[in-house]
């Protein structure tokens, strides 16, 4: 099974570089213009009506206040009851929801596998007649999480897929790529669903696979069904990255750097110096108005006679 | 193509008249006295603009663009185009929205969530073209194919069967036109995807790379406006003649002798109003300066040019255009030495001058900026001014400009106001930052060739219109005089084209104004009210 081994580094080695480089990517984007949207989560007030500091009178003379309670309550809403789609698309939210509940429930499955693994190769064995109560707790948290999850995901992943065939407002905007990812989806829980009722019922296996795994040891893979479940899991970490999929950290920024960012430039203030490298930047648009090849900062205080024309 | 048949994304490229047309008998009903109002079919170009320009996205023309003359000139608009895709894409040309753009284009599930929050959509009957997410799928398709590695490879599969032609991109410029840049589709969506920012990025690729923009907002709007002092054509000898016989006509109505300060160096405000109100609503600026007299505010206009002018349309179709009027602005305030500038009654320029241009202003440009909302509730509630609400015993009711609330957060102090002054006063529904736009954002208040205004009132404004309707369900007569509070200068221009297509004066009496008008007309200190009940 060295073959499945390999998959498994690789694939974990991809996603995380793919995963790494587009968060990079976001976060090492230019400071730019402001473009927030309210109502924004951490004004502690105003929240509820969607009020910002520009309903006082002399606001950059009094501190801005932001809640960060408020922003995590927001997030916490967003994150675990799909709030947003709640009230604007319930009928996406009956399928949407089960779905990404099934996915965090079996993202702390491999969370709890690894604490799992980690814990027998300190030797303390995670079992259903292990002395130790945390022991025992991972054990059943582990059968809990997995079985809990896979179900709403199925039943999630089965719902959109239908309401994507179905739907007319859905229908035209999907390609045969998004019915690929979500019937690969669909395949991948079906494979995990058959590994574990017929090889692997209490995640023992799965637990020794992943100890093998971080000790660099060749895994004993106990059956085929668990092998075709874990290249198709493997080869979904490797897809992934590089899809919408992304979305599950992308909003982070979509909310805290975008719809969320009301931090004000004030004079001398932390804004100013990435402001003035952005000023510097050459511009290259070919508009005759635009000037190009000037630096940004050229450009808006140098109004052309070209223009005129 | 008609309705019918499902348009598609990748139809865009398809040689056809018009790829969808629009049906009167689908547009959104009105509630009543307007059940049984008929639109008829949208205005018609003339054949010879037909023949001249494109409006082959759905009959209509924006843009007033002329067909190439030949397929090379096509093919360098294409080839442009591109040059212009790539830019937007970068770090040093998109500077200023790269990171949003980035998010928006790379992570929409296309869920449609973001559909039924757009008014133009659903007052169309659900056109498909006006789907939110239509632009901004058929911008990813272009990315993917002709932009990243490998894009041509199983076009079909991945989504990516799109063609870029002379069609594509010409209905892709027009079809930015047809989004109000309302974000009200952005606050919907789950993830935070911005169809309104796309709409916005997708004009200033055209603007700022080919050249390709609205009359009304670029040449007759930003470039008028660094030329002469105002996009009205307005000059400083002539915004000198509006103040003075602003001056007069106080006198004459209301008895009071007020002089409007004109560059008083050191004031605590420089007010900016949108210069549009000089000419189409001087009621507006002599009700500011009544409430500034008596409250005894300091304050001064500019008479350099530009600043006697806050419009800012560069907000609406491009960065560099934006950058430059707001940098005059706040030079001029500068040199005026004023404390703080305060944006009058207008939507965009409080958005453009206040939020979006805090991160070009550096140093002594960096004034303290202030809308005039928060400063009208202290002078109203904290009694500065003496009000009589008994004077406004009429149905009011407020139309929330997006710039001001969604887009800022500015929502209480005008409502509070009007709780003090308007004893009638009801809310639309949605309202604050969940409002509809009125159908003129984004610089089409202001567009006026072609059919656009016909499509314009009968699309865009629907759902507005509707609103207004159903605020004033229980007085809908003629009978009663009713009035849709509009603070700002371009939703009151809409307004104007909205009430005057629907002949909403003659039917249903419904007026329109400024929220000063209100407080002025409150004012125990004028004889007179100061509510001209008629339309204009």
């Amino acid at each position: 099974m060295l073959f499945v081994q390999v998959l498994l580094y690789l694939s974990v080695a991809v996603f995380v570089i793919g995963v790494g480089a587009r968060i990079w990517k976001y976060a090492r984007a230019p400071i730019h213009l402001r473009w927030e949207l309210y109502p924004v989560a951490h004004e502690p007030d105003k929240k509820e009506y969607g009020g910002s500091y520009f309903e006082e009178l002399e606001w950059w003379k009094k501190p801005i206040k932001k809640s960060l309670l408020s922003e995590l309550t927001a997030m916490a809403e967003e994150i675990f009851l799909l709030k947003g789609v709640y009230h604007h698309n319930r009928s996406l939210w009956y399928v949407s929801y089960p779905f990404h509940m099934g996915l965090y429930l079996l993202v702390g499955l491999v969370g709890l596998l690894l604490v799992g693994a980690l814990a027998e190769v300190a030797g303390f064995p995670i079992a259903q007649e292990t002395p130790h109560a945390v022991a025992r707790a991972v054990y059943y948290l582990t059968i809990l999480c997995g079985y809990s999850g896979l179900t709403l995901a199925l039943v999630g992943c089965m719902g959109l897929l239908i309401k994507r065939i179905k739907d007319p407002a859905l229908r035209p905007m999907t390609t045969p790529a998004d019915y690929c990812n979500l019937g690969y989806i669909l395949v991948l829980l079906l494979a995990a669903l058959g590994a574990w009722l017929f090889a692997d019922q209490t995640f023992a296996a799965s637990r020794k696979l992943v100890a093998s795994l971080i000790t660099f040891k060749q895994p004993s893979v106990p059956s085929g069904v668990v092998a075709v479940e874990l290249v198709l899991f493997s080869v979904f970490l490797l897809y992934m990255p590089f899809t919408r999929m992304t979305h599950f950290f992308a909003k982070y920024f979509t909310y805290h750097k975008v719809r969320w960012e009301d931090s004000p430039n004030l004079r001398g203030g932390r804004l100013e110096a990435k402001i003035k490298e952005a000023l510097n930047f050459g511009v290259s648009w070919q508009a005759a108005h635009i000037q190009t090849g000037k630096s940004w900062a050229e450009v808006a205080t140098q109004f052309p006679k070209e223009a005129t024309k | 193509m008609n309705r019918s048949q499902s348009v598609k994304i990748q139809d865009l490229s398809t040689h056809s008249e018009v790829l969808e047309g629009l049906d009167p008998e689908r547009f959104m009903k009105l509630p009543p006295p307007y059940e049984d109002w008929d639109d008829g079919p949208l205005q018609q170009l003339s054949e010879d603009r037909k023949s001249r320009t494109e409006h082959s996205l759905d009959g209509v023309s924006a843009l007033s663009l002329p067909k190439p003359q030949s397929q090379e000139e096509a093919e360098r608009a294409v080839a442009r185009f591109l040059d212009g895709l790539r830019k937007l894409l970068s770090k040093e040309d998109n500077w200023t929205f790269l990171q949003p753009l980035l998010l928006s284009m790379e992570n929409c599930v296309k869920c449609q969530t973001c559909n039924e929050a757009c008014h133009i959509y659903a007052a169309s009957g659900k056109a498909e073209i006006y789907r939110p997410t239509f632009r901004s799928e058929a911008l990813r398709k272009i990315v993917n194919k002709y932009l990243k590695p490998g894009g041509k490879l199983f076009p079909k599969f991945r989504g990516n069967d799109i063609e870029l032609n002379w069609e594509t991109i010409a209905r892709l410029a027009e079809s930015a036109y047809r989004c109000n840049l309302c974000r009200r589709c952005a606050q919907t969506c789950p993830i935070g995807v911005d169809n309104g920012l796309i709409a916005r990025e997708i004009r200033k690729l055209f603007s700022q790379e080919l050249d390709i923009n609205v009359d009304e907002l670029h040449r007759s709007g930003t470039i008028k406006q660094m030329l002469t002092g105002s996009s009205t054509g307005m000059n400083p000898t002539a915004f000198r003649d509006v103040i003075e016989f602003a001056e007069d006509d106080i006198a004459d109505k209301f008895g009071l002798k007020i002089k409007i300060p004109i560059d008083k160096e050191g004031a605590e405000y420089l007010v900016m109003h949108n210069a549009g109100e000089f000419l189409s609503w001087p009621e507006n600026l002599q009700a500011f300066a009544i409430i500034f007299e008596k409250a005894g505010v300091s304050w001064t206009l500019s008479s350099e040019m530009v600043g006697y002018d806050s419009v800012n349309y560069g907000l609406f179709y491009e960065d560099v255009q934006l950058a430059r009027i707001a940098l005059t602005h706040a030079e001029i305030a500068k040199k005026l030495k004023v404390k703080k500038v305060l944006q009058g009654e207008c939507g965009h320029a409080h958005k453009a001058f206040m939020p979006i241009s805090d991160r070009i202003f550096m140093g002594e440009l960096n004034i303290p900026r202030e809308s005039c909302f928060p400063l009208l509730e202290e002078i109203v509630c904290k009694g500065k001014i003496e009000v009589d609400p008994r004077r406004n015993d009429f149905p009011v009711t407020l139309h929330d400009p997006c710039n001001v609330v969604r887009n800022m957060g500015i929502v209480m102090p005008q409502r509070n106001v009007l709780k003090k002054i308007a004893p009638k006063f009801r809310e639309m529904n949605p309202h604050g930052v969940d409002n509809y736009c009125c159908g003129g954002g984004s610089g089409f208040a202001i567009m006026q060739g072609g059919n656009f205004p016909d499509w314009r009132n009968k699309i865009a404004g629907r759902m507005k219109f509707k609103q207004i309707l159903e605020a004033f369900q229980d007085s809908i007569g003629p009978e009663t005089n009713k009035y849709v509070c509009a603070p700002c200068s371009n939703c009151k221009g809409q307004m104007r084209d909205l009430l005057t297509y629907y002949d909403a004066w003659e039917r249903c009496h419904i007026l329109y104004g400024g929220l000063v008008e209100l407080i002025a007309n409150a004012m125990v200190d004028l004889k007179e009210p100061f509510i001209e009940w008629e339309f204009h």
